[in-house]
């Protein structure tokens, strides 16, 4: 379901009904549990038993860790049987031909089955009951080990669980036909056939949060939550479950321990967050889009001109994409009065790589840091070590996004921005005057043009997935050709009008709200909570008059939705 | 570095329901309001002013022209119908100098018609008194027809070409786009909201690409557009693309189930032998460029329509092969000597008008 459609708005106006006039605590959290499954399942279906399995798998590993006596026979039993029934009605009926008819507005054709049709269905359906029956006996088994072997034992099948599942959905193909193109490259005929898998939306989003409830427990930094609807609730809750930002669970659960209730002026102030979010969405975002997919749909030929504006609207289209979505998320949240953190903070005006990774998308950088580059070592063990260290965090990170090599090159290349910072940043350190010209007006504004350049640079990595059209962009990016003609080089094509004027709207209103951040601390949409009724239902008219007017005829995707 | 400020917002705060919907309401109001003023302006002063798009308006003019009687007094009319193939391709005046005596030629194919457009189209001419329609047919048009998109639908739509058509109600539409086929005056101005940004964008991409020429809309004589050719690496990447395109086709054209291209003209074909009018298709000329790819479909097209005539009464022609390399302007479209070469071809193939099916006989 994305944000920007009619039966998300009805979904929405019947939770934030429900918060209103549902006082009960269970109740509420009861009816946001379903609201989130509808939300999710609106895709697919099926794909709610990964939300069912992991809540479950994340919920008795915890208990498991800290010996909890909660975790009785009867109560084992019970999450078996729940997976069970989950499976059986998830999997069994033809769901996909239902959900099908229902979106296209037709009935069923009357021989259509009412078994569900798809290859996998007995595998999955085997592997589920499986997984249920020997599941409670494999937790008896941990259960009765020594305190840090049993710890230890449950926070690894967590992680296990967590990151099979991620790995069969998400990189199973890639890893097959990677492996069958190398032993081709070697000489060796390797027949595997690679599997039909969808890839359900927003996977690696909440795998990373189920995986960071179970290891804050193991770590001891958090108390194993004892109801598994909340823990439902927090590894499915709608407004950032399909793209962030990634919560953490002491963002989100020590928000569960009361009763919600509406305010209306966190209602006010996140509807002009929405609204905002909603702007960069569909009036930037995806009138940018279709010029952007003009140019690098066959970049050979392309002037570098062409090419640089490619890199420079796509960083545009994908910021505007991804923070859009996060402003709607949090919007969302805060109208039900739960504060989700900022995933953004004006990356584009970083003036270093460090700088730019602690502004763009803060939640997975942060939790890259805490799960992986501390445990890995950080910056404490050597020098060398930390490079190693940054790359290996950067490349995962980078396959974290998408099971395609350039992901990883993009991934790898960042680490080596990383590390090349590191390094300068350790040289400026020792040198007093490098510190104070880096520091000065005519020294920022160096750092800020370098910066962009290689970030833009990046982008065209991220976006141009073909190794030849990329490594053709990469040499017209970096060494101009000369050529100040659009026409020729394709622009002819697309809405260049629409892309760039859209463009350009971003950049004014972007850099007026960053000046207004430093200057008054607010950004737009909080100061249009203090300017009086009368002018803002004026400006809530005009922005209606603006939407209807660009509004796309299709509505986008999001593009983190892939990830 | 600067940082977003966190809400003021607490989770302990409550209000009471009352006032929550009131606020709710003074946000919903203001855009309510804005909505119907946007779209007011859109259906009375921003679509009387522009108009339709630039690419539906010969679809309007069609309608416009049908409407107005334009073949009103003339004894024997034929219609090539097409999409850019016709477009770059003929020029019905060199066809009525080489035609047989007494055949009136008109070019109202339109670029980027797909094949449910045709057979509307078709439709239309059939019951607007032509008595031969000649389908212009690149071999592509063998796949499966594919859903038409949104501005087009509406433009025909709007040009009241869907009343009546019962083969509508059939694999060949979805419902989207049956409802958009009947929607009002209101709904054409809603979807076509963003007219004035595509009015910009058109101009700007217009100013932008060379060698393009903008004819009348309702030029039914000769309405191409391209006046440059292609260089060599260009018509190599152009020739690429319609290779790769074709391959990722090929089981359609094999295919001739329910919902396949060759039903398709089958029931075509079937439904204009109980009319008064007469169907034809041309195999289009393909660049020599794809001839080693064309050669087997325009074969396998020659033998699925050969047999389809003799049943129908249809006229087949085939002028695949017609023209050579430099007659191109790139991969697929005629330059002016390919025009003029196909258009006078297209001339000796028609048949003397007098051995046609007869209106009055058919009505």
């Amino acid at each position: 379901m994305l944000f920007q459609t009619v039966e998300f708005i009805v979904l929405l106006s019947v939770v934030l009904l429900a918060i209103l006039f549902v006082r009960g605590r269970t109740w509420q959290q009861s009816l946001l549990l379903v609201a989130s499954l509808v939300f999710y399942g609106w895709w697919d279906i099926r794909f709610l038993l990964l939300i069912v399995l992991s809540s479950v798998v994340d919920y008795s590993a915890a208990l498991g860790i800290v010996n909890s006596r909660r975790m009785t026979a009867k109560r084992r039993l019970m999450l078996g049987l729940l997976l069970i029934g989950s499976a059986v009605i998830l999997l069994v009926p033809n769901w996909p031909a239902w959900q099908a008819a229902f979106k296209e507005g037709h009935s069923l054709a009357p021989d259509t089955p009412w078994i569900a049709q798809w290859s996998g269905l007995y595998p999955a359906l085997g592997l589920m009951i499986a997984i249920s029956i020997l599941g409670p006996m494999a937790y008896s088994l941990m259960a009765r080990l020594p305190e840090k072997k049993r710890r230890r034992a449950f926070v690894i099948t967590s992680i296990v669980v967590n990151l099979g599942i991620l790995a069969f959905f998400k990189y199973f193909n890639f890893f097959v036909d990677s492996a069958a193109n190398m032993a081709g490259s070697l000489g060796w005929n390797m027949s595997i056939t690679a599997l039909e898998v969808a890839l359900p939306v927003g996977i690696s989003f909440y795998t990373f949060q189920t995986m960071s409830y179970t290891i804050d427990v193991y770590r001891g930094h958090l108390r194993p939550e004892k109801s598994l609807l909340r823990l439902g609730l927090y590894v499915s809750y709608f407004p950032q479950l399909v793209a962030g930002p990634i919560l953490r669970p002491n963002q989100f659960l020590p928000s569960l321990r009361k009763p919600w209730t509406l305010h209306k002026d966190n209602l006010r102030s996140g509807l002009h967050l929405a609204l905002q979010g909603l702007a960069k969405k569909v009036i930037i975002a995806d009138n940018v889009a279709p010029l952007v997919d003009v140019i690098f749909a066959n970049p050979d030929g392309q002037s570098s001109l062409v090419i640089m504006l490619g890199a420079a609207l796509f960083a545009i289209q994908i910021y505007c994409d991804f923070s859009g979505y996060t402003d709607i998320a949090r919007a969302i949240s805060r109208m039900f009065g739960v504060e989700i953190p900022i995933n953004f903070n004006f990356p584009y005006f970083s003036t270093s790589i460090t700088q730019f990774w602690r502004r763009w998308h803060i939640s997975l950088s942060s939790w890259l840091r805490d799960y992986l580059y501390i445990p890995l070592g950080g910056s404490r063990i050597s020098v060398p070590t930390t490079y190693v260290n940054l790359m290996i965090t950067m490349v995962l990170g980078g396959l974290w996004h998408g099971a395609s090599w350039n992901f990883v090159v993009w991934g790898a290349y960042q680490g080596l921005l990383l590390a090349v910072n590191k390094m300068f940043a350790n040289v400026a350190e020792r040198s007093v005057w490098l510190k104070r010209w880096s520091e000065s007006k005519i020294g920022l504004v160096i750092r800020w043009g370098i910066t962009t350049w290689l970030w833009l640079l990046g982008w065209l990595i991220f976006r141009v997935t073909n190794f030849s059209d990329l490594w053709y962009c990469i040499k017209k990016f970096v060494f101009f050709d000369g050529s100040l003609n659009l026409g020729a080089a394709g622009l002819g094509r697309g809405d260049p009008f629409t892309a760039i004027g859209a463009a350009f709207i971003f950049c004014v209103l972007h850099a007026i709200d960053y000046v207004l951040l430093c200057r008054t601390g607010s950004i737009y949409a909080n100061l249009l909570c203090k300017v009086p009724y009368p002018v803002r239902a004026l400006i809530y008219a005009g922005a209606a008059i603006f939407f209807f007017f660009a509004w796309p005829t299709e509505n986008g995707a999001f593009i983190y939705f892939q990830f | 570095m600067p940082e977003e400020p966190k809400t003021e917002s607490s989770v302990d705060r409550g209000t009471s329901a009352p006032s929550v919907l009131f606020e709710l309401l003074r946000f919903v109001l203001p855009i309510l309001i804005g909505i119907g003023a946007a779209w007011s302006i859109q259906h009375w002063l921003v679509m009387p002013k522009l108009g339709y798009p630039f690419p539906v308006r010969r679809t309007i003019a069609v309608s416009e022209s049908l409407t107005e009687g334009i073949f009103k007094g003339e004894e024997h009319v034929a219609v090539i119908i097409s999409n850019s193939a016709g477009i770059e391709g003929v020029d019905a005046s060199i066809v009525q100098k080489s035609a047989p005596e007494g055949w009136r030629i008109y070019n109202f194919s339109i670029n980027g018609s797909k094949q449910i457009e045709i057979r509307l189209l078709a439709d239309a001419l059939a019951e607007a008194g032509a008595d031969l329609v000649i389908w212009l047919m690149r071999p592509i048009m063998l796949r499966q027809p594919r859903p038409l998109h949104p501005d087009v639908i509406h433009a025909w739509g709007q040009g009241e070409f869907a009343e009546g058509r019962y083969w509508l109600d059939s694999p060949w539409v979805d419902e989207g786009s049956l409802e958009m086929l009947s929607s009002g005056p209101w709904g054409t101005s809603l979807h076509f909201r963003r007219r004035w940004l595509d009015e910009l964008n058109y101009k700007m991409r217009r100013s932008m690409r060379k060698g393009i020429r903008t004819p009348d809309h309702g030029d039914w004589v000769a309405p191409y557009n391209l006046e440059i050719v292609l260089d060599d690496k260009k018509l190599q990447r152009h020739a690429n693309d319609i290779f790769l395109m074709f391959s990722n086709f090929k089981e359609e054209f094999e295919s001739s189930g329910e919902g396949s291209g060759r039903a398709f003209i089958t029931e075509m074909a079937e439904d204009f032998a109980e009319r008064a009018s007469t169907l034809g298709i041309i195999i289009a000329s393909t660049n020599p460029v794809l001839a080693e790819q064309y050669a087997p479909i325009e074969e396998a097209i020659q033998q699925f329509l050969d047999p389809l005539a003799k049943q129908t009464g249809m006229l087949v022609g085939n002028a695949g092969g017609l023209l050579a390399a430099d007659q191109f302007a790139d991969a697929i479209h005629p330059n002016a000597e390919g025009r003029a070469a196909l258009s006078t071809w297209i001339g000796h193939w028609l048949p003397d008008p007098n051995e046609l099916k007869s209106h009055d006989v058919e009505e």
